[in-house]
């Protein structure tokens, strides 16, 4: 019954966004915004960053609300146009290329996880990935898109998806070790 | 290292981070959607713009209307009460032609016309009352088409 009741609110909720109501587009903001905040961090290092993206996503996310079909999948929906804008985001500040390193040797290195590696060691080890293959990796390995769909989405071959992931998963594995080795020695 | 233990860490770890907005970024946000909201349409002005126009509209046809009509019915009256009087007269000419007197109908004709010089008295009354009409026609065509011009103007 509950939950009926608050489906219904966030109908109404979604109605009045529509109709420009501010405390109704303020209330979205307030409950999406954190996660929407922390998907654009992903493709970029600074917060200012960030907001920046989420700032254009969310203006993209209210103008399209009437367009929204399916109102459940709504946080779906939100993260989709969030990582649109991140994508053109850096596209255009960035000038992010995405090229086939596929002649390369993608070997799995011979590696045993050891330690235990806490979120803020993994983000600064996306972090300084190079900006291809960190979008490839963050679509592909967190938000679950397919080789293909990713191909579509940054406008390149799964062949080169796959290889930017590869890559990725490589620097981020020499990362670890490399880590660890700190850790172990000091 | 299994590439499926770094893809696990990374979604679980990160997926479900949140990171609450600067406190002044609704603000910023606000101020866009501020800027970027449609203006609502003047919808009021807009509909008396149409109604005033609707309403000059139909009063300048009304008024079209109004004066087209009184002139048909002025001339259909005048036309009707010449018509009788053609009537009468036709009767008594018949009958003043039957008893083979002559007839003394009051006659305007147009100057220099041939007939007025020398045969006036024995013009046919019939023609005389059709001259009769067709001025009275074309006096009313004139006045119909000043009308006309007036209410244009």
């Amino acid at each position: 019954m509950k939950i009926v009741r608050l489906h219904t609110n966030l109908d109404e909720v979604i109605n009045k966004a529509i109709d420009q109501d501010r405390s109704a587009q303020k209330y979205l903001y307030e409950k999406y915004s954190p996660k929407l905040l922390s998907l654009c961090r992903q493709y970029v290092s600074s917060i200012e960053e960030a907001e920046d993206i989420l700032i254009a996503s969310f203006m993209k996310i209210l103008k399209n609300l009437g367009n929204l079909e399916n109102r459940n999948q709504i946080e779906a929906w939100m993260k989709r146009i969030t990582v649109n804008e991140s994508i053109s985001y850096l596209r255009s500040k960035k000038n992010m290329k995405i090229e086939s390193i596929e002649d390369k040797d993608w070997s799995e290195p011979d590696y045993q996880m050891e330690s235990q590696l806490i979120v803020s060691d993994i983000q600064n080890m996306i972090d300084k990935l190079p900006e291809g293959c960190k979008v490839v990796f963050n679509l592909y390995a967190i938000e679950g898109y397919k080789h293909n769909e990713i191909g579509q989405l940054l406008s390149i071959s799964e062949g080169t998806s796959k290889s930017q992931l590869a890559y990725a998963r490589k620097l981020l594995q020499e990362m670890i070790v490399q880590q660890n080795k700190l850790e172990i020695h000091g | 290292m299994d590439n499926q233990v770094i893809d696990k860490l990374a979604r679980e770890e990160i997926k479900n981070r949140e990171i609450t907005p600067s406190p002044s970024l609704w603000q910023k946000m606000e101020k866009q959607l501020n800027a970027e909201q449609p203006k609502p349409k003047n919808g009021k002005n807009n509909r008396f713009i149409w109604l005033g126009l609707v309403l000059t509209l139909v009063s300048i046809w009304f008024v079209f209307y109004v004066t087209h009509n009184n002139t048909d019915i002025e001339t259909n009256t005048l036309f009707q009460k010449e018509k009788k009087n053609t009537i009468i007269k036709d009767h008594i000419i018949q009958e003043k032609e039957e008893t083979n007197e002559s007839i003394d109908i009051p006659v305007k004709l147009i100057e220099n016309s041939p007939e007025h010089i020398n045969t006036s008295r024995f013009i046919s009354p019939k023609k005389i009352i059709t001259e009769k009409n067709q001025k009275l026609i074309n006096s009313e065509k004139i006045k119909i088409r000043n009308l006309k011009r007036l209410i244009f103007l």
